[in-house]
């Protein structure tokens, strides 16, 4: 039989398969279950339910969702995990956890997230070895991954550490990138003080002692070192706010520069500052402010409940949405959403 | 008797013969004298092969290639007479008896249509059944494997009781074996059917020219090139069905064969195939509202599979007398593996993939026609290798056509693992993550589901294996025959083990066995010497065979040398009252699995240890069987064959404890056991539109131990609940079928038959095969509620029995002069829900509602903790009083109870579903 008629008749054949390649059946595939909206609506509306401590949210550089740290309540020696949450609240699509703690014998503490337009992602790792009497942790370090792979990461610098100042940083946090290959953040001093006279309970207090700066060839220099720095939040990679303990001055510092101007001075201690473009997100006792640079303004946002405190505030990169924790009492905090006009 | 319409043929074996081969005998008178004629040429398939007769008028051609032949006798003063189509099994002796008629002047030869009886031949021994390819076809059977399952005795890859890997395969007459692992894997190579002549399987007094089995012998003869171009493309599949009755089938097969010049024949056939679901159950669906299966078809995720054979041959012919086969198979398969626990997750599920190959050349020197003492000899060389992983992926190949990518599966750490490396496996290996409780099931809760990492199980091995192997026949006269060869086989085992690669081995002390390797280079060789002899009506069989395997395994540091034994076999048959009788006896040896003379790490659900000791000491694994069989024809048509057999197993691989810990234990060739049987075969060959067959067999086996990694005397529970410690008694073997009966019916409407529709006679040539089979239950063993004692002897329970249906329609067309043809095969007509397991705690394939009750508590104990918001494991609808928890034993048990429900529905406790293919195929 010819080449030529044998390759006709393989052709109609593959038309005959043709007229039966209707698609088959698809196995059964997870739907996907988690909401993409907040359980009550309002402003402010409340993100998480955790019955753990839900802490130090940011987000990521498109806006799209942010990192916080939340503590795991389902394992026993309740480790702490970045998690992601969609910009629009919901469920948690991302969590995110030391991956070598293979006897499940460590508290780990992934916090303080800070991840760049290069999907590069820093954070202060700390791990402790259950066990009585631990105060501090074993181990800690600010760590370099990616967005896309965090954990394990490389150790940018271990934690504590003598700074350029003389002093010395046991815990790093509000970790902001300035430009693609150093960061800047907050360094602190950590002491566990006895919860009362003579307890075996101790709490953890981190107070802030300055500004530093890390490139991610690990070397580390100073950028505040007065006036006991609470917060620190860097706009364009070049202009650094923080706020200073017991002041409720907002300072902006050039970091090219290193001019150091007062925005703003709410006379009462603002602890915590988030900004963005020409808007800030401030904490002043308790209570979160947004504060306009252009044209100028300073607004007064609602506490969900009164006696509730607000910390740690973020604001989205277009500065229409706030994140921060609010807690009570009982100390643990939950995440809440804001949305200024 | 129409031969392509035959059913399975109880075919009638001459041992001695190869067993690509046959031969033809037969004796030749004067038809008008009765006188013998001397001196007379018989011819096969025109001079390439034949013989001359003796004074006695016997004659007898050896090594006669399977297959359809034209046999012609002639002698000068007679009327040569041609014998059309005579079909030569191999293995077997076709008896063709010509009477010549007186004749003074040269005229044309008669022809008319060989007829072999292949009943009452007596100088057939063993027990042989076979199918052809052409069989194969109009049959509701795609493989091999499947083919031979029609077989008495069979219970899936098990012969005659025995386990799984006591069996070896033949193709061309090269022997191939995975020696590695042959009794829980693959042998790696699957040939397509499109290739076959034939394909047989012999269970007793298989030729002493055999060894490396002790319970058959799978015997696989391809086809040689025909003299014209012609070929086949098939297309078979279930798209069109309905959604519960697709299973995402695709299947495609290209074949052709010709010539290529100068003589040489060529023959290729390539089969590719895709499964979304690679194993479909007929399990039930789920009934909970909340269950995305309710509302989908029932289809298992992650269980896609696809595989591409393709093989070739080529047929060189040297002289008249010399010929020269060069084959080359390679099937490459991969299937994503479904893991209960990780439905919701599959990216983390593992999957395995195979990859076999078979390369042979074959020398082949019959005898000539006139040769005296007719010589025959066959010499092969072959190579077979066998690359075998299994772990977790790192690539998802997309598909081309429904499961089938025609790409690679690649693996985590690949590399570390064919490097062998345990050094940098004492690690956890890079890219393994431990998993974590899944919270993607439609439960949320933190139980029995898993995800973010594999179950860290990573194992490969390669079996590689180069085989030199001469086959010689002497005949003796024309009823005595001696045959002796041998073989030597250089393997080459490698083989690599981690499990829970996520954790480093010192990381959790004592939790995580270490990784194992093995590299070493076993040799093998065995000599054999038969002779088979007929005087008057009784056909004799004697053989003896030596073999020996040395294992040159040095991981332990120290070598043991060869192992060595030997095999005698004999067999006898004659005619009595229109009846075969044969009586047979042999030993029979096979070198144990390579991988249980190096340490295993594995999965025990008994909790009989998770680490067995490789023995490098190990020694042959031995059989000694007897059989008494009867054949006869109550009919014309009909034949009636019985085989009464007793087969004692000796020095099986069972697990020894060297101490109160199970992990301590140690493979040894301490298992024994005793395998008896009836096997009852009645045919009606296809005539006047219909024939049939049926088979049934009865049978009893029993061992001390069920598989290698059982340890023997291990500690059971009596009825009152003490713990005891088991006698050295015997117990029924895991493939202990007691009844099984098939029946296997076939029909062909006559062309002019039926309503005439358009011209045409639509019903007139379709063609119906029906399988039907009743099995009994296999033996399991019962356990406690807690899963870690036997509950009396173990395989003292029996599973429900099996029934199923398969049904074959073919109907040819001719279209715009192409022939071709349509076909729908159904696997499981009736769709029985066929039990192939339970859980061994309550007898059920489901759990007890107690037992899904104490999974339920168990796990919301663990963790109580409630489900907020905005955790991916919160779920609206159990939150009943909506205040964004999920909290509490009111909102949390309902949650694990359906969690637990669904990680143990069951799904692979019940047997394939009701399964279509529809297939079209064109003929060029």
């Amino acid at each position: 039989m010819a080449i030529h008629s044998v390759v006709r008749r393989v052709a109609i054949l593959g038309a005959l398969i043709g007229a039966l390649s209707c698609e088959h059946t698809q196995p059964f595939s997870n739907p996907g279950y988690e909401s993409t909206t907040p359980l009550q609506p309002g402003n402010p509306a409340q993100l998480t339910y955790n019955p753990g401590a839900d802490v130090r949210p940011s987000w990521l550089p498109d806006g799209s969702a942010f990192l916080y740290t939340q503590e795991q309540t389902d394992i026993t020696e309740r480790d702490r995990c970045l998690v992601v949450m969609p910009k629009t609240g919901g469920g948690i699509t991302r969590t995110i956890c030391a991956a070598d703690d293979f006897a499940h014998d460590t508290l780990n503490d992934l916090e303080s997230a800070a991840v760049n337009t290069a999907a590069r992602m820093a954070y202060v790792r700390t791990s402790m070895l259950a066990g009585i009497g631990r105060a501090g942790p074993d181990h800690a370090a600010m760590v370099l991954g990616s967005y896309g792979t965090p954990v394990p990461g490389t150790v940018l610098h271990v934690l504590p550490y003598p700074s350029p100042s003389g002093q010395g940083v046991d815990m790093a946090s509000d970790l902001s990138w300035v430009g693609p290959s150093a960061l800047v953040y907050l360094g602190e001093q950590v002491t566990y003080p006895a919860v009362c006279a003579g307890c075996v309970t101790v709490d953890t207090v981190r107070s802030g002692v300055e500004i530093d700066r890390i490139d991610l060839n690990g070397t580390i220099s100073v950028v505040v070192d007065t006036g006991f720095p609470t917060s620190a939040s860097v706009v364009g990679g070049d202009t650094l706010y923080y706020t200073l303990t017991n002041s409720g001055t907002i300072h902006r510092r050039i970091l090219s520069t290193a001019a150091d101007t007062v925005v703003f001075d709410y006379g009462l201690p603002a602890t915590d500052v988030s900004a963005v473009r020409g808007r800030l997100a401030v904490v002043v006792l308790g209570q979160l402010h947004v504060l306009s640079l252009s044209p100028f303004a300073d607004q007064t946002l609602t506490t969900p409940h009164p006696g509730q405190i607000i910390a740690h505030p973020a604001l989205d990169p277009a500065g229409h949405l706030i994140v921060a924790e609010v807690s009570d009492s009982t100390a643990l905090s939950n995440l809440w959403l804001w949305t200024v006009p | 008797m129409n031969r392509t319409w035959l059913v399975l043929s109880l075919a009638i074996a001459a041992p001695l013969a190869a067993q690509s081969t046959g031969a033809i005998a037969g004796r030749v008178t004067d038809d008008s004298t009765k006188h013998a004629i001397g001196g007379a040429l018989i011819w096969v398939d025109g001079g390439r092969q034949g013989a001359t007769t003796d004074t006695g008028g016997a004659y007898r051609v050896r090594d006669v290639r399977a297959g359809w032949h034209r046999v012609r006798a002639a002698r000068i003063g007679y009327r040569s007479v041609i014998l059309d189509s005579v079909f030569v099994r191999s293995g077997e002796t076709a008896t063709l008896d010509f009477a010549l008629a007186p004749q003074a002047l040269t005229i044309d030869s008669i022809v008319v249509r060989g007829e072999v009886d292949q009943v009452l031949n007596p100088l057939a021994t063993a027990d042989v059944q076979a199918i052809t390819g052409n069989e194969i076809r109009r049959l509701p059977v795609t493989t091999v494997a499947e083919a031979v399952a029609l077989s008495a005795g069979t219970v899936g890859e098990s012969y005659r009781g025995g386990r799984i890997g006591e069996s070896a395969f033949v193709l061309d007459g090269l022997g191939v074996k995975n020696q590695l692992d042959a009794s829980t894997n693959t042998l790696g190579i699957q040939v397509p059917t499109e290739i076959l002549t034939e394909a047989s399987l012999v269970t007793n007094a298989f030729s002493a020219r055999y060894g490396q089995a002790l319970s058959g012998i799978i015997n696989v003869v391809t086809r040689d090139a025909g003299d014209h171009w012609s070929g086949r493309a098939a297309y078979e599949g279930d798209r069109p069905m309905p959604q519960a009755d697709d299973h995402g089938l695709d299947r495609a097969v290209f074949t052709a064969d010709g010539p290529l010049g100068r003589g040489i024949g060529f023959v290729g056939v390539l089969n590719a195939q895709g499964q979304i679901d690679g194993d479909p159950v007929s399990a039930p669906a789920p009934t909970d509202p909340h269950d995305p299966r309710t509302a989908e078809p029932w289809i298992l995720p992650h269980n896609g599979a696809e595989r591409l054979d393709a093989a070739g041959k080529l047929i060189i012919p040297v002289t008249q007398q010399n010929t020269i086969r060069l084959f080359g198979l390679r099937s490459a398969a991969q299937q994503y593996l479904f893991d209960p626990a990780f439905k919701y997750d599959e990216t983390f599920a593992p999957a395995t993939r195979t990859v076999g190959n078979l390369y042979s050349a074959h020398w082949q020197h019959t005898a000539a026609p006139q040769a005296v003492h007719p010589f025959g000899a066959d010499v092969r060389v072959g190579y077979f290798n066998q690359d075998f992983i299994r772990g977790q992926t790192t690539n998802t190949p997309g598909d081309l056509v429904g499961a089938f990518s025609g790409q690679s599966l690649h693996f985590l750490d690949e590399g570390l693992a064919r490097a062998k490396d345990t050094v940098a496996a004492m690690n956890a290996l890079p890219g393994y993550t431990p998993p974590a409780l899944s919270a993607n099931s439609p439960w949320g809760v933190p139980a029995f589901f898993l995800s973010n990492g594999s179950r860290g199980e990573l194992a490969w091995n390669r079996y590689r294996e180069l085989r030199f192997q001469g086959d010689f026949t002497l005949a003796a006269g024309p009823t005595t025959d001696f045959n002796f060869g041998g073989e030597f086989e250089q393997q080459h085992v490698e083989t690599f083990q981690r499990v829970d690669a996520y954790v480093p081995v010192a990381a959790v002390k004592d939790s995580v066995p270490p990784p194992t390797a093995s590299d070493f280079r076993p040799q093998s060789a065995a000599l054999y010497g038969e002779t088979q002899m007929q005087i008057e009506d009784i056909a004799l069989t004697i053989g003896l065979r030596y073999d020996q395997f040395d294992p040159r395994n040095t991981t332990v540091g120290q070598r043991f040398g060869a192992r060595r034994t030997i095999s005698p076999r004999f067999a006898m048959s004659t005619v009595l009252h229109g009846a075969t009788f044969v009586a047979s006896w042999g030993h029979f040896a096979q070198a144990p699995d390579f991988q249980y003379l190096v340490n295993s790490a594995f999965d025990d659900t008994t909790r009989t240890g998770r680490f067995r000791q490789g023995n490098p000491d190990l020694g042959f694994e031995t059989a000694t069987q007897y059989e008494f069989s009867v054949r006869g024809r109550p009919s014309e048509q009909t034949s009636l064959r019985v085989n009464a057999f007793v087969k004692r197993l000796d020095g099986l691989v069972a697990s020894v404890p060297l101490s109160v810990n199970p992990d301590s234990a140690i493979f040894g060739n301490t298992d024994f056991g005793t395998v008896k049987g009836v096997e009852l075969i009645l045919e009606r060959e296809l005539r006047d539109w219909w024939g049939a067959r049926i088979s049934y067999t009865l049978q009893d086996a029993q061992a001390t131990s069920t598989n290698p990694f059982l340890l023997l005397n291990n500690f059971t529970i009596d009825q009152q609940g003490d713990t005891i410690r088991s006698a050295r008694v015997q117990f029924p073997l895991d493939y202990d079928r007691r009844h099984a009966l098939t029946v296997v019916l076939q029909a062909r409407v006559p062309d002019d038959l039926g309503p005439r529709i358009f011209g045409s006679r639509v019903f007139g040539g379709v063609e119906a095969a029906v399988i039907g089979r009743y099995d009994s239950g296999l033996p399991y063993s019962k356990t406690n509620l807690a899963g870690d004692s036997i509950l009396g002897l173990p395989n003292s329970q029996r599973l429900p029995s099996q029934t199923q249906i398969d049904m074959l329609l073919r109907r040819s067309i001719s279209l715009l002069g192409w022939r071709g043809g349509v076909y729908l095969d159904v696997r499981n007509l009736l769709n029985a829900a066929n039990i192939e397991a339970v859980r061994r705690d309550v007898g059920s394939p489901f759990p007890s509602s107690g037992e899904l009750q104490t999974m339920a508590t168990n796990a919301y104990n663990a963790n109580p903790q409630p489900i907020p918001y905005e955790s991916p494991r919160y779920r609206a609808w159990a939150d009943l009083n909506h205040d964004g928890y999920i909290s509490g034993q009111a909102e949390l048990m309902p949650l694990y109870l359906a969690a637990a429900k669904d990680f143990t529905q069951p799904i692979f406790q019940f047997g394939p579903p009701r399964l279509f293919r529809l297939g079209v195929e064109l003929e060029f």
